[in-house]
């Protein structure tokens, strides 16, 4: 059920009057059943792996928290549930890849599964489960409410990617919303629906454009529609977050930020601090932390294994080619920040302000360029794209300023207005005005947004976060 | 001391979620959108329009995909382009004349064939509104295979139509035709064009449609009934566009980017609907078709365009006519400047007023009108 929609919206609402209605375990396994109902209303047919893979995780984790149980019983259970996530996902690019090396007489029958929606996520969150719970984290259980883990659904589909010792908790110790947390739900749901339907999916109308066709567009068209593509991405992807941090929020539960400002980064790293901040924690304390820690590795070692590490974050992203490149893009950045970092903390202070000036604009126009990579519909598309990009060949635009008018307008609203919202957030529910004007002026927004999400809604385009 | 805030309650919570429904039925009610919209445009904004005749044998005007069927015997001649095609701006000052319809240039030229052939020639005027050279390929892969094969086909050449892609929703709904989606796959899957991604987004498209639309037969079809009855909900589309509109003439009046602002023709969008236009004239082509392209008229109060794009995009129109063994015409300066109309408070950049539907008309006629005599 796609959130920017009237049924996701009654959805919620029935589920906000159940929590607030229903106590105790009655409660636990309603909202069990109802974020199966949420995944049904895609695809019923992939509600048995959903409950499945849960099943097994929490019988593996069971098995692997035994104190001095072999470590098979960890890697076994993680390997099998990559095998799932590999299977519905890479097995076609695989078998491709494959077929390229055969004669054409024998080449192997693609397998064209239907990717079940969210299972990058839901997947990476079970094999957190089964690390944490190695490490000594607690055991979530029973079997329903383990099952919410990965299954709750305002964040089952794209995350943001949670950890069991921070959604364990508030699972064990089930909390009603108040009317505060519940309006402070409502105004960031509000939010996001303003930003998916008005920002991001007007946006994408443009880049859409810019990237259908096979002819490299002039330098400057390439800038903008690398900027455009990831000012759509943040919007988008934020907004989802939005509306399912401001769900949990009305529900009861609090969910980790996912965003934070990612474009006022200085640097590479600092960036993947900012920009899906729950997926990056998981990478670092899963992939990065466990393997640079140990001692004695060359001291090549840490910049060739955050090129892969990078390199198959992007491919978590989408079976191809371009996300590999993306991520390797963010993985080279990251290395060639850590080379100049020496050098530039031997200069002298002044010059140091303005290298760091010159640091962060290269980071923040790297980035936008390396997005080229994340949108393109090939390789080839992308290296064209690029070549126009840095070679600066054609500075004519060849788009309607209406377009070039409203990338502006986004980034604006990124500059001037993200932050204040995230401060809002960042407030507790009791204290985000609930009280005078600031109470009151929420009826005439809320029916402005009202009017903007029945003006916007009729392009409603999935998130795209949907299709990883 | 600031006194303290007061605790948020249900029934306050509930007095709030009155108040902004109390909104919504007053913005449904005021709609200050369009209020302002109005206003805005009687400031000396003037968009109105002359009507024309739109003859319904003869005119397919505007987002129709599939031709009617031409009069029996009769051979068909289409005509392709944008608005210019079949809009008549008012001259400055004017104000519409309720009484009448204009004649278009493509019912002009019609009547002159008719005195000089008569009863051979039955026209369809299929110019849409900013279509461009992808769209048009689009559509002509139905009428080519699928529909009644056009004696000629005469293709109007503008900015218009170089400055976009993509497929509009209208013409991607084709593709609900079994038949027309099999030929559009063959035709994508052996095409070498760069508007080939265009086509296969369209189809990306129209799927994702199909399917949103098949999932809200239930829940949400009857939530959009019941919002159905929101007055705020029911003006959705008009206030849209009366809110883009206002955008519209705010960058006009506070950016100064006008409607007649230069402008340039380069880039990928050039690119793809040229090849478009190259793969629509070689499928006439080999269907036997004969084809005619003119260079649309350019308002000569105004210089719109960069020389060079503007002679660059010309040139290879012509050489794609001319490859096709075609006809090409250049009417770029063919209306004079009494001819056209007046749109947002100047000079209108791309419709002439009825005047100079007669100019085109004639001008067609004198080149090609004896090369249709049987």
């Amino acid at each position: 059920m796609p959130f920017t929609t009237y049924r996701y919206v009654a959805f919620l609402g029935l589920t906000l009057l159940f929590t607030q209605l229903v106590r105790g375990k009655a409660r636990e396994w309603g909202l069990l059943l109802l974020s199966f109902v949420f995944y049904a209303a895609w695809d019923p047919r992939y509600v048995p792996l959903l409950l499945g893979l849960g099943v097994f995780t929490y019988v593996a984790g069971h098995a692997c928290a035994k104190k001095g149980s072999p470590s098979s019983r960890l890697w076994l259970p993680i390997a099998a549930i990559l095998f799932v996530l590999g299977l519905y996902k890479y097995s076609g690019m695989v078998v491709e890849a494959v077929n390229l090396a055969l004669p054409k007489a024998s080449a192997l029958g693609v397998p064209s599964f239907v990717l079940p929606l969210g299972i990058s996520f839901f997947t990476f969150e079970c094999v957190s489960y089964l690390l944490d719970v190695r490490k000594g984290s607690k055991e979530l259980v029973p079997l329903h409410r383990f099952l919410l883990f990965p299954a709750f659904f305002p964040h089952m589909i794209a995350g943001p990617i949670l950890r069991v010792r921070e959604f364990g908790p508030q699972l064990e110790k089930p909390h009603t919303a108040t009317s505060a947390e519940v309006l402070a739900g409502v105004d960031r749901i509000v939010v996001g629906f303003l930003k998916k339907l008005v920002i991001a999916d007007t946006l994408g109308a443009f880049v859409d454009s810019g990237f259908g066709s096979s002819v490299a567009p002039g330098a400057l068209d390439g800038w903008v529609l690398s900027i455009a593509f990831s000012f759509q991405i943040y919007f988008d992807f934020s907004a989802y977050s939005d509306i399912a941090i401001g769900s949990a929020r009305a529900l009861g539960f609090t969910f980790p930020e996912n965003f934070n400002l990612p474009y006022h980064a200085k640097n590479p790293s600092e960036f993947w601090n900012r920009w899906h901040m729950t997926l990056s924690r998981w990478i670092r304390d899963y992939l990065f932390l466990p393997v640079l820690m140990k001692q004695g590795r060359p001291k090549w070692f840490p910049l060739v294994y955050t090129v892969i590490v990078m390199s198959l974050m992007g491919l978590w992203h989408g079976a191809g080619l371009t996300f590999v490149c993306w991520g390797a893009w963010h993985g080279l950045l990251m290395v060639g920040h850590r080379l100049v970092q020496g050098p530039v903390a031997k200069r002298s202070k002044s010059a140091q302000r303005y290298l760091d000036a010159l640091g962060r604009a290269a980071t923040l126009l790297l980035i936008f360029a390396g997005s080229t990579f994340f949108r393109s519909r090939s390789m080839g598309q992308a290296l064209g794209m690029l070549g126009s990009m840095f070679t600066l060949k054609g500075l004519r635009p060849a788009y309607s300023p209406n377009d070039y008018g409203f990338l502006l307008g986004s980034i604006l609203v990124y500059l001037l207005l993200e932050p204040r919202l995230l401060r809002w957030f960042a407030k507790k529910p009791d204290e985000a005005g609930v009280d005078g004007w600031r109470f009151w002026l929420r009826a005439p927004l809320y029916a402005l947004a009202l009017q903007f999400v029945f003006m916007f809604e009729h392009t409603n385009v999935g998130f795209i976060y949907f299709q990883f | 001391m600031a006194p303290a805030a007061r605790a948020l309650t249900w029934p306050r919570f509930g007095a709030l979620a009155a108040a902004t429904l109390a909104v919504v039925v007053f913005l449904g009610w005021a709609n200050p959108i369009a209020a302002l919209a109005g206003a805005t445009f009687k400031a000396g904004n003037s968009t109105e329009t002359q009507a024309v005749k739109r003859d319904p044998r003869h005119h397919d005007l505007e987002n129709r995909s599939q031709l009617p069927r031409p009069e029996a015997g009769k051979k068909l001649i289409v005509f392709i382009g944008t608005s210019q095609q079949f809009s008549a701006s008012l001259p400055e000052g004017a104000r519409p004349d309720s009484s009448r319809e204009v004649p278009v240039s493509s019912d002009l030229f019609l009547q002159k064939l008719e005195e000089r052939a008569p009863g051979v020639y039955t026209a369809y005027n299929v110019g849409a509104p900013n279509q461009t050279f992808v769209e048009a390929l689009w559509r002509s892969l139905y009428w080519f295979k699928l529909g009644h094969r056009p004696h000629a086909l005469i293709l109007q050449a503008a900015f218009d139509g170089f400055r976009k892609v993509g497929v509009r929703p209208e013409f991607q709904e084709l593709l609900a035709q079994p038949a027309f989606a099999d030929i559009e796959a063959e035709f994508e899957r052996t095409s070498t064009g760069s508007y080939r991604m265009q086509f296969a987004s369209a189809r990306q498209e129209f799927e994702q449609r199909r399917l949103e639309v098949s999932s809200e037969n239930g829940a949400e079809a009857l939530l959009r009934r019941g919002l159905g009855h929101l007055p705020l909900y029911q003006t959705r589309e008009t206030t849209r566009a009366d809110l883009l509109g206002l955008l519209y003439s705010a960058r006009v009046k506070f950016l100064g980017i006008k409607p007649t602002s230069k402008r340039h023709i380069v880039g990928a969008p050039v690119a793809s609907n040229l090849d478009a236009l190259r793969d629509l004239l070689r499928l006439a082509r080999s269907y036997g078709t004969r084809v005619y392209v003119y260079n649309g008229p350019v308002n000569p109060k105004l210089s719109m365009f960069y020389e060079d794009e503007y002679r660059a995009t010309v040139d290879a129109v012509r050489a794609a006519a001319l490859d096709a063994s075609g006809e090409f015409l250049d009417l770029g300066g063919a209306v004079p400047e009494g001819e056209w109309g007046y749109w947002m408070g100047g000079p209108d950049p791309i419709h002439f007023a009825e005047q100079g539907h007669f100019t085109v008309a004639r001008r067609l006629d004198e080149a090609w009108g004896t090369s249709f005599v049987p």
